[in-house]
């Protein structure tokens, strides 16, 4: 009986295992491993939670969480408020009415992202301060005293309004994009029905928008929660900051393990916030008889307001941080321009490279093996990688370094065996640490813009070149990679320019004597040398903004003629 | 028996019942099957289910002896020597009409290779445009392109998903008339999926009725 009963689970086992042979092969193999990889960092700050702390974090609970907590919060909020209405606002101006200067308005709003927020607010330090050209400008022309405290821009308000300033196009973007695909004709009834202008903003525009401004504002968040630059530049105790104060002041990894998993816990927090204000409705009416909207013209105050309310929005958070970097760049060149700025320049392009290159095609492995066995694991595979871009880069640092560290615990009796002078940190010391932190963090920008481009290819290409005889291998090389160019090239851009910008994780991870554009930058302005600071920052911001005009123009082209 | 379906069943994974619920078929050497079904009743699951591109619950599935989907066996598509031609055609938008036809031709040599192109261009009429690209064609000339990428490997079964469906009216019983007389100048033994009665009558030899459950 039980014999039988043995052999009937013998067949269905081996069933299983034949059955699991055609579905497993080298790209699911290697998707698996390589995500597995990638979770370990974010696993191990998640741990953190749970293990007890040493007396460093005793002290850092009794005495200095609350204030980073708060000050956290702070932050998130009142960034979060300003940059929803700005965003809505302004998108909002921009699709409905058309006033002087509209055009070009609706593309130029976005620059703003161009400019790293720690670099914009070494800039606005530099207008703002005693010296600088706004209280110059203010002590020579009139013959005002005032107060200098008026213009501090090291405190939290400064900070939400360094923070609005740089990011309020995540959202606007998000809004504007939504508008523009929706049908004028819910729009013209609202008219009809009574409520024009402001009060069809309320009633109409913000709660149709609900699903994008959460979207927007959530991505605003992360972008705070992820600064380690502005509130250190500022001055401003905040989650962040206390990871690298426990790393870098005290040597604790264990303390930046903790305080790491509260930041993370923080991110969980603004994750779940927007799934629930997105709720059950996911709007998406895109009926099939979409009439672009129809622009309002402004005339006199009103058509004057609207070009003030962009043109203001424009100069603060691009124009004036550009114009001011060109001038100091212009006065620093000659004692700033020189072999180690070249020397981190090259670094820089070197990192950002081989990680973009890196995430690349690890991507494609992952998108191609998603696409090939549909189903659960595809979901999972994208939920995973891009939970890792929600991940602040000073988290992930820390989950790499403990990681790193660890290795390096089992690696060294083996090394230093073969060689005794080896050094006992090889793998945490090395460029090698960087660029694994990188790929766990931007994993995701790479990994949405190949997927999209496989699922604008759809399956139907592969499956006939299977059916020519053609594997899985074969097919990738023969149809789906000479099909995806596009999409390849502007994963590897996106990529590369994010790194080019990122500032904490690099900061935590570089190794000895290792100086990007960024940590350049960050140095600079730190040691009070804002003006000598401009010229990395200004090669970053060029790059960027190109490229943000590109993948624009790209963008907009799929949208339909609204403007 | 040259192909055999034997009590095949097939579920999609998020829908409940059963799609494909027990179906069986067998066809002579040179037959021709007409699938006649509505939408939905899983006529076109039934070519991927041949062709390899799903995996059926149970069932076995044989072509000249050789069993290609079974219990514990399960042949990948590129080793089944099973043709097929798409609905939407599926040609490669980066490869000339000469390129998509000597696609599946990887392992003749160079000068079989472009015999058989020859062959086929002369056989689809198209000797002319065998530089062009698919874009570059109409939808009449698209599909006889599709049909002569799949038999150009000398299948040793033929698959057809709706061949006439992108086609209008006028087109459709022309080009009707000429896949019949290419199906019996080759000889070849193939199954096609249609939801047109008049495809069926004028072209198969065998017609099958799928109705949605």
């Amino acid at each position: 009986m039980f014999i039988i009963k043995g052999c009937a689970l013998m067949r269905y086992i081996l069933n299983g295992f034949s059955k699991l042979k055609y579905k497993l092969n080298i790209w699911s193999l290697s998707s698996i491993v390589v995500i597995l990889i990638l979770t370990i960092p974010s696993l191990s700050v998640f741990s953190g939670l749970f293990y007890p702390g040493n007396s460093n974090w005793i002290h850092f609970k009794a005495y200095l969480l609350s204030d980073y907590i708060s000050n956290t919060v702070i932050l998130i909020s009142s960034v979060g408020i300003a940059a929803a209405i700005s965003g809505t606002l302004l998108a909002w101006l921009v699709c409905m009415y058309d006033f002087p200067g509209r055009r070009f308005f609706k593309w130029a709003l976005i620059l703003p992202l161009s400019i790293p927020p720690y670099m914009g607010a070494y800039t606005y330090a530099g207008i703002f301060d005693y010296t600088g050209p706004v209280q110059t400008l203010i002590r020579q022309q009139t013959s005002w005293s005032i107060d200098p405290r008026h213009f501090d821009i090291m405190s939290i308000q400064g900070a939400s309004f360094i923070f609005t300033i740089f990011l309020f196009p995540y959202v606007y973007m998000l809004v504007r994009s939504f508008l523009v695909n929706q049908s004028s004709s819910m729009l013209e009834s609202s008219r009809l029905l009574g409520s024009s202008g402001i009060s069809s903003f309320f009633a109409v525009i913000v709660p149709l928008s609900r699903v994008s401004i959460a979207g927007g504002v959530s991505l605003v968040m992360l972008e705070v929660l992820n600064d380690y630059g502005v509130v250190k530049y500022l001055g401003i105790p905040a989650l962040s900051t206390a990871i690298f104060k426990a790393w870098f002041s005290l040597g604790d990894i264990q303390t930046a393990i903790k305080l790491s998993s509260y930041l993370m816990l923080a991110v969980c927090i603004v994750l779940i916030l927007e799934k629930l204000l997105r709720g059950r409705r996911s709007f998406s009416y895109s009926s099939t008889k979409i009439r672009p909207l129809n622009a309002t013209k402004l005339h006199g105050l009103h058509a004057f307001g609207a070009t003030t309310v962009c043109a203001l929005f424009f100069s603060a958070g691009f124009l004036v941080p550009l114009l001011q970097l060109a001038s100091w760049s212009f006065k620093t060149y000659a004692s700033v321009f020189d072999v180690d700025l070249l020397k981190a320049g090259f670094q820089s392009a070197l990192t950002a490279g081989i990680a973009a290159l890196l995430i690349t095609l690890l991507s494609i492995i992952i998108a191609n093996s998603s696409r090939i066995s549909k189903g659960l694991a595809s979901i999972a595979y994208s939920r995973i990688i891009s939970f890792g871009y929600s991940i602040p880069g000073a988290v992930i640092a820390i989950g790499v370094l403990s990681l790193f560290v660890y290795l390096d615990r089992i690696i060294h009796p083996l090394y230093s065996s073969i060689n005794s002078s080896a050094p006992s940190l090889l793998l945490s010391g090395s460029i090698l640490m960087l660029i694994f932190a990188y790929v766990v963090r931007f994993m995701s920008i790479g990994y949405n813009s190949i997927d999209a481009g496989f699922e604008k290819n759809g399956r139907s290409y592969y499956e006939a070149s299977r059916t020519l005889g053609m594997n899985i291998t074969q097919t990738f090389f023969k149809v789906d990679m000479k099909m995806l160019k596009p999409a390849i090239a502007s994963a590897f851009i996106l990529v590369f320019v994010d790194i080019l910008k990122e500032l904490p994780l690099t900061l935590i991870l570089r190794p000895f004597n290792f100086n990007t554009l960024s940590t350049k930058a960050f140095q600079y302005a730190n040691d009070e040398m804002v003006q000598e600071a401009s010229i990395a920052s200004l090669i970053i911001v060029l790059i960027s903004a190109v490229l943000i005009l590109l993948l624009n123009k790209k963008n907009s082209k799929g949208e339909h003629n609204a403007f | 028996m040259h192909f055999k379906i034997d009590n095949i069943s097939f579920k999609y994974k998020n829908s409940g019942s059963n799609i494909i619920d027990s179906f069986s078929l067998e066809l002579e050497k040179g037959a021709t099957a007409a699938i006649l079904g509505g939408s939905g009743s899983g006529k076109s699951t039934l070519l991927r289910l041949i062709a390899g591109l799903e995996t059926p619950l149970k069932g076995n599935i044989i072509l000249d002896g050789q069993t290609l989907s079974g219990d514990s066996i399960f042949v990948q598509p590129e080793k089944r020597g099973v043709g097929m031609v798409f609905q939407d055609y599926a040609l490669f938008p980066h490869l000339t009409v000469a390129q998509n036809i000597t696609f599946g031709l990887r392992k003749l040599g160079a000068e079989h290779k472009a015999q058989r192109l020859e062959e086929m261009l002369k056989l689809i009429e198209l000797e002319d445009k065998q530089n062009k690209y698919p874009h570059e064609l109409s939808g009449g000339q698209q599909q006889r392109v599709a049909f002569a990428r799949a038999v150009a490997p000398e299948p040793s079964l033929l698959l057809l998903d709706e061949p006439f469906s992108n086609l209008d009216a006028e087109l459709k019983s022309r080009i009707r008339l000429e896949f019949k007389k290419l199906l019996e100048k080759l000889k070849i033994t193939s199954v096609f999926v249609t939801h047109d009665i008049e495809d069926a009558i004028s072209i198969s030899t065998k017609t099958i009725y799928l109705d949605s459950n």
